[in-house]
């Protein structure tokens, strides 16, 4: 038996184009809710809802009965001792927390952290989150093994690193902090992302944004050459406190200059490098 | 009484170890069933129920009680992470849509809405064709391409019924609650 009876969101909606965009969007809004939404369709969806309370809502009701279905899943016991290596991997003593600003000097870290998960924090820790945020986009197909040793002595790292890049001939694969352009002169530069470049066939710039400030997107402009080329790769729709946004480039990755993203008005919100020029020795 | 989520993950954006000990041990088995699901691996389930938590960890204070539960909020952070790995991987055995249909088969549900399941409960009314493709897009992240590919039909048939199942679900969960707030 198949009950698969169109029903329109347009039941009880508003008249004329703003009801046709509505239609249109029915199946991107689903996709939207399940999670299964590409950035072109999210920002399609997102651009939406600005304007059309009704979808909003409809959103929000669907999301929540998505997310519901998780609960089908049966529960399973983790092996022994699953608890103390979650608590190994959270902060240790000293190191940045989510509430870095409200964070008293010297509070306390997670217990229980041993010694090699310690020597990887600090300044690693953003290492190990942008490379947890590249599994977390799928950019690299065989590199997953990579993600997953992250908190592996160095020398494992390095040598997945390789792999990364024989694996498809690869030249390079750099990163620079991404950070936001309100800092003022004198002001330590407050990162908000990660900028990736990777020069390869083809060369692709991916960009990661954890603390995404105010506005629902960014389009993402890479500069690059001596003569300054600016190319759009794609709009970075925020979705739960983060988002992720990328493309092929033209040209090699080498000859970027800067990454940059850019708010709705066309101001410059967050670049690697420094506010003045955004440029950065990649 | 217990201490509730909310205060939890409260504490835990707070760096509160003992919170965050608390909050692990309440939810583990739930993350790890998850991505043992979606996964198939034990240890790479275990992997991905980890960084849940950290995930948790690092957005706990942007958790926002009034747009759902911390529970399901975990467990959507757990169902991106365990994506992400199937994404990446090759060797996962899980095929989607036996475990979708075994999820969703009459008999599970009935035997789960016994237990007092609210979402068991409503998708047990929801038609077996949209249920399956709800929890292949859901649970899964099976696009509507994919789910066409994986169940045998054309992608207009798989995107209706990702649409209509999901609708109807968000009716019967409401009604039920009306019912049995």
């Amino acid at each position: 038996m198949t009950t698969d009876r169109p029903t329109g969101p347009s039941d009880g909606r508003h008249d004329g184009a703003h009801d046709d965009m509505c239609d249109t969007l029915r199946d991107a809004l689903t996709e939207v809710a399940t999670g299964t939404a590409d950035g072109a369709t999210r920002a399609a969806v997102m651009d939406h809802l600005a304007t059309c309370d009704t979808c909003r809502e409809e959103l929000s009701a669907l999301s929540a009965a998505a997310d519901e279905l998780l609960l089908l899943a049966p529960e399973r016991e983790p092996s022994a001792d699953f608890e103390g290596r979650v608590l190994a991997r959270m902060p240790a003593p000293g190191t940045p927390g989510p509430s870095d600003a409200s964070r008293p000097p010297g509070s306390r870290g997670m217990p229980g952290a041993s010694p090699s998960v310690r020597r990887h924090r600090g300044r690693s820790r953003g290492r190990r989150r942008a490379l947890a945020a590249v599994a977390g986009v799928g950019l690299l197909a065989a590199g997953g093994a990579a993600v997953w040793t992250a908190t592996a002595p160095d020398r494992e790292l390095a040598a997945s690193y390789r792999e990364v890049l024989d694996l498809a001939d690869g030249r390079s694969f750099t990163a620079a902090d991404l950070v936001a352009a309100d800092a003022g002169p004198g002001e330590t530069a407050r990162s908000v992302g990660t900028a990736f470049l990777y020069d390869g066939d083809p060369s692709w710039a991916y960009v990661v944004v954890r603390d995404p400030g105010a506005q629902d997107a960014y389009d993402v402009v890479v500069t690059a050459g001596p003569d300054a080329r600016e190319s759009r790769l794609g709009t970075c729709v925020v979705h739960d406190g983060a988002c992720t946004a990328g493309g092929v480039l033209d040209g090699d990755a080498s000859d970027v200059t800067s990454v940059r993203l850019e708010a709705r008005d066309g101001t410059t919100w967050a670049g690697t490098g420094r506010p003045e020029g955004w440029s950065h020795d990649w | 009484m217990a201490v509730s989520d909310e205060a939890l993950l409260a504490g835990m954006a707070a760096d509160d170890p003992d919170a965050a000990a608390v909050f692990v041990r309440r939810h583990q088995a739930k993350v790890y069933g998850l991505a043992l699901l979606v996964v198939g691996i034990p240890a790479v389930a275990e992997e991905v129920a980890q960084e849940t938590f950290v995930r948790a960890w690092r957005h706990a204070d942007g958790f926002d009680p009034r747009r759902g539960r911390a529970t399901t909020w975990l467990l959507a952070i757990a169902r991106h992470a365990a994506i992400d790995v199937v994404r990446v991987r090759r060797d996962v055995p899980v095929d989607p849509v036996v475990m979708a249909e075994t999820l969703v088969a009459p008999d599970r549900l009935a035997d789960r809405v016994a237990t007092g399941t609210t979402v068991d409960a409503a998708l047990a009314r929801v038609p077996h064709e949209q249920a399956t493709a709800v929890v292949l897009a859901s649970v899964f992240g099976l696009s509507g391409a994919e789910v066409a590919e994986r169940t045998g039909v054309p992608l207009g048939t798989a995107k209706t019924r990702i649409r209509l199942g999901l609708r109807h679900l968000r009716d019967e969960l409401a009604t039920l609650r009306e019912v049995t707030p």
